[in-house]
């Protein structure tokens, strides 16, 4: 079961907002598929083996030219002198994550 | 409206690209508003390929968002639907109507394989590991592939030969450099297995197509086995996971829809992010979101990822015995926008009968209304099959 | 009451890659805002990651160099939180199970020796770098920084006090230089390190409130950060100054104190999976053992080395093992010319000035080792005198000309005829009557004046032993 208080945090982790949405027919959805879950449960999982994939042959440290940077730019909605413009820090993300 | 983006293209070996795939330089919407204004900076590596080999991209066919839904129904440009009202996916519309020879679709959950039911065509969705995943815009990367529409499984064979093969810029393909499909594999007396639990499920009209097929194609016979019925909790719980993780890249600063009015940084994001995303899409970003989280990826993902092994090996098993598996590609054969609603338990209830092959990236084919699932790396048999079925 | 100083470290360093860890970028430092991109590094969909094989070398090679054992099949997860300077909105990383696990590194400080345990190392990616701009209030984002290949070393909370750890730190930091893993500078950020601390009566054995400390860029930084925050932390038990809580703080050097950041407890639940595009890493013997076979002598086994059975000062051994790269010439260029004495006293000597005068370390010496052998051997011989010797070595050092030749093309050859020399001295003498009566009135240093024409005769090609001689005799006379 998925409660409102734990409906809120999803939302604020996935930068959703629940404004206009039904926040009971949502949790009715989630708590269903969540039920579902269980029908997993029963299943004899083995673990994985992961041994026995097949190596894939990983990419040599050498320099591919980059895009250049404009075009690369064109894409977003704010850029200044070659930065992307995210405006204005403040709110709960006013902390580094690293 | 079935091109979301028309180009001129010689007559002859026309493609439709769906818009989940890139084109360089011609906007790539998945769809969404989110993405309306975003133009890729390269092709997708198939696309590349088919263009080499003489191919021309006709244009971007409309799908539904981020490919998640029953068929488009929850596409930003709206859905396409025929004549009679009822719903058709883009692509298999654009293919049936002779608007393009082919069409290169992103398989997800099933969606270009329920439409080619719905309008009587031919899609493969090959063995995962056979086409190049660079250039797909990413959702559920564990098993989606780009498949191919076509009128024919001939047609369809022709085209997959030219896309598949080894690709360095995708760390998950197969190594074998060149595959044939065009030669017919031996399918006098193939042994098919009719999964009864599927075809349960299924209108009757449906269920009957399945088992008449199956009997036109060799020995066949009901097969139950309790694992089948896995498959789509399983699935989507890895899909949830995944898609909610390889659609938090879009917040409105790097490309795509930027709200306006934000006072932070988390305004632009939430607002960006809440505006330009359908309720499925959100539905599924959020359930992702609880599937993954710290209290709940044990008995959720990390229990789907095994359950992943159970499949595989049941999987194993059943193609000891059986050849091909028959199945329903969907519930009926039509649907209309309405019904759908707002998707979230329709799509749970056709993925029923897609997952299977979803989850464990199985080749699979719609053929004839029907679908046919076969053991990895035997979709030549699969198309061979479909041929048969076709002269049938 | 006395009480003990818990801390952990988490070093992260930049690994020396020409290439990104997950796309082919180049990962050099110093380029234009948004210059090292691709689509993948700026988060647009359709790239796939695919390793660069050589962060896993690396990451193998730290293993190594801190005795830690190495996971045989390691992956990739991704790890799921929202900030401007991460492109996807998620970081790769290893959660799971991380390339090294269980190991050591052993410092020396004022009070013996101590082995600081390893808890695991893990290759992860870097992020992209935010340029505040005050003035319009608004974060600027440069991608280039992305994916730039990590490793992040964590140790147990085995150090105790700020000597130990600006010791662990330092021996970390010659370690990974010297086997070429990073360049470790801490003033380009190839070196991070976060703290964490807490504090516990003398003689417990549970662990105090924890704080993590971050934003320290030097290592003096660290050590002010962590007597800070150990002030702070004891205030805080023995004077109720405040409560302390499990917390992330922000250290500003300037002010020289900590802030909170966020509480840890309410951290956001970064919903960790592992990365299905990129298939478990298999590390098969015939890798394992390739890079074992690549592992350097240490540099303290290396100077034990020279002065033992090279016979060089404890000095200059320490000199020459501090840079791997003065030890690669050395090491090469010493069995050719048959003196490591000599060998050594050029490269101390005449190369490091000269890198010095060009505001460069000893790590960007740039020589062939068989031309510095060469010029050693010509001097040796006495081919060439000692000062021709160091204008060849510059040609050497900045064009890397061909010794011989360059001797040839400027008349380098050293004038060893006695007989000449005594000609070009009797002249000189003839020439400086001045010079000559200062001398002879008890100025000596008015030779020098003499010395300087007759060398400029030779064309500085005259041995200055022998010229002093003959012309002190003829002086003299």
């Amino acid at each position: 079961m998925v409660d409102h208080e734990e409906l809120r945090k999803l939302a604020a982790l996935a930068k959703l907002s629940l404004d206009g949405v039904d926040e009971e027919a949502l949790i009715r959805d989630i708590s269903e598929i969540l039920e579902f879950a269980r029908t997993v449960e029963g299943a004899e999982a083995d673990p994985a083996d992961e041994t026995a994939m097949e190596p894939w042959p990983l990419r040599e440290d050498i320099v591919a030219p980059s895009f250049d940077s404009e075009s690369v730019l064109k894409n977003a909605g704010e850029t200044r002198d070659g930065y992307y413009v995210a405006r204005k820090m403040g709110g709960p993300l006013s902390e580094q994550h690293q | 409206m079935k091109y979301v983006t028309d180009m001129k293209a010689a007559a002859g070996k026309t493609v439709a690209v769906d818009d989940t795939i890139l084109v360089k330089g011609v906007p790539a919407t998945a769809g969404s508003k989110m993405l309306e204004s975003f133009v890729p900076l390269f092709d997708a590596e198939a696309v590349t390929r088919l263009q080499s080999a003489g191919y021309t991209v006709s244009g971007k066919s409309n799908v539904g968002e981020f490919g998640l839904d029953v068929m488009g129904e929850t596409s930003y440009f709206g859905p396409v639907t025929g004549e009679n009202g009822s719903l058709r996916g883009a692509a298999a519309a654009l293919v049936a109507d002779g608007d393009a020879d082919f069409a290169l679709c992103t398989d997800l959950d099933g969606a270009p394989r329920r439409a080619a039911a719905a309008e009587n065509i031919v899609f493969i969705k090959p063995t995962y590991g056979t086409v190049s995943r660079y250039g797909v815009i990413p959702c559920a990367c564990s098993g989606e592939q780009i498949g191919v529409m076509a009128k024919t499984a001939a047609g369809a064979a022709e085209l997959l030969s030219v896309i598949a093969g080894h690709d360095d810029k995708d760390g998950t393909s197969l190594p074998e450099k060149h595959y044939d499909y065009t030669a017919s594999a031996d399918v006098s007396g193939l042994r098919v297995g009719v999964c009864a639990d599927y075809c349960g499920r299924a209108s009757q009209e449906t269920a009957e197509k399945v088992r008449a097929a199956a009997a036109s194609l060799g020995v066949c016979e009901d097969v139950s086995d309790g694992r089948l019925m896995l498959a789509r909790p399983a699935w989507r719980i890895l899909l949830a996971g995944e898609t909610c993780n390889n659609l938090s890249r879009y917040d409105g600063v790097k490309f795509g829809f930027r709200a306006e009015g934000y006072k932070n940084i988390d305004e632009l994001y939430t607002m960006s992010r809440t505006q330009a995303f359908t309720l499925l899409t959100k539905m599924t970003i959020l359930y992702g979101s609880d599937v993954l989280s710290k209290g709940r990826y044990d008995t959720c993902y990390d229990r789907s990822l095994r359950v992943r092994r159970v499949l595989r090996n049941a999987a194993d098993e059943l193609f000891g015995k059986y050849d091909v598996l028959a199945m329903p590609g969907c519930s009926k054969t039509a649907y209309t926008a309405e019904e759908l609603g707002d998707s979230i338990d329709a799509v749970y209830a056709e993925s029923l009968f897609t997952a299977f092959a979803s989850i464990l990236g199985l080749p699979a084919v719609t053929v004839g209304g029907i679908q046919l699932v076969a053991d990895s790396m035997n979709d030549e048999l699969l198309l061979s099959a479909a041929a048969a079925l076709e002269r049938r | 009451m006395n009480y003990e100083t818990v801390i952990g470290l988490e070093v992260h360093v930049e690994l020396a890659t020409e290439s990104k860890i997950f796309c082919s970028c180049s990962a050099k430092y110093g380029a234009e805002q948004n210059d090292s991109v691709c689509p993948a590094c700026c988060g647009m969909p359709g790239m796939l990651p695919v390793t660069n094989k050589h962060v896993v070398d690396l990451g193998i090679m730290a293993g190594l160099l801190t005795n830690c054992r190495i996971n045989r099949v390691t992956t990739f997860d991704k790890k799921s939180y929202y900030y401007p300077d991460l492109p996807c909105s998620y970081q790769i990383t290893q959660w799971f199970s991380p390339i090294c696990v269980d190991g050591g590194v052993e410092i020396e400080t004022s009070q013996g020796k101590k082995i600081i345990g390893l808890k695991q190392i893990h290759m992860e990616e870097d992020a992209g770098k935010l340029v505040h701009d005050d003035w319009t209030d608004t974060s600027l984002v440069d991608f280039n920084r992305t994916s730039v290949p990590l490793c992040e070393i964590v140790s147990k909370p085995d150090l105790r006090s700020v000597e130990e750890v600006i010791a662990y730190l330092e021996r970390l930091r010659t370690l990974l230089r010297f086997a070429r893993v990073s360049n470790c500078r801490w003033e380009e950020g190839s070196m991070r390190c976060d703290v964490n601390l807490s504090i516990r009566p003398e003689g417990s054995t549970e662990l105090g409130v924890r704080t993590e400390m971050k934003n320290m860029n030097s290592l003096s930084a660290i050590a002010r950060a962590i007597e800070y925050e150990q002030a702070r932390h004891i205030d805080a038990l023995e004077r109720g100054t405040e409560v302390l809580v499990q917390e992330t703080r922000r250290w500003d050097d300037v002010k020289g104190q900590s802030f909170a950041m966020r509480n840890k407890e309410t951290a956001a639940d970064y919903r960790y999976f592992p990365d299905p595009n990129l298939v478990p890493i298999i590390i098969d013997d015939e890798w394992f053992d390739r890079v074992k076979s690549e592992m350097p002598e240490l540099p303290e086994v290396k100077a034990a080395r020279y002065v033992g059975e090279l016979g060089l000062t404890e000095k200059d051994a320490e000199t020459l093992t501090a840079s791997r790269a003065m030890c690669d010439v050395f090491e090469a260029a010493y069995p050719l010319c048959g003196s490591a004495k000599d060998t050594a006293s050029w490269l101390i000597g005449d190369c490091m000035g000269m890198l010095r005068k060009k505001k460069l370390t000893a790590d960007d010496i740039a020589i062939d080792p068989v031309k510095l052998a060469e010029i050693i051997k010509m001097v040796t011989a006495g081919e060439i005198n000692r000062n021709a010797g160091r204008r060849v070595l510059a040609a050497v050092m900045d064009e890397d000309a061909d010794p011989r030749a360059y001797c040839e093309k400027h008349g380098l050859a050293a004038q060893n005829d006695e007989g000449a020399i005594l000609e070009v001295v009797k002249k000189a003498i003839a020439a400086n009557e001045k010079s000559v009566q200062d001398y002879k009135n008890g100025r000596t240093k008015a030779m020098q004046a003499i010395f300087g024409s007759i060398m400029k005769e030779l064309r500085g090609n005259g041995d200055p032993q022998t010229i002093q001689r003959l012309l002190k005799e003829e002086l003299d006379k």
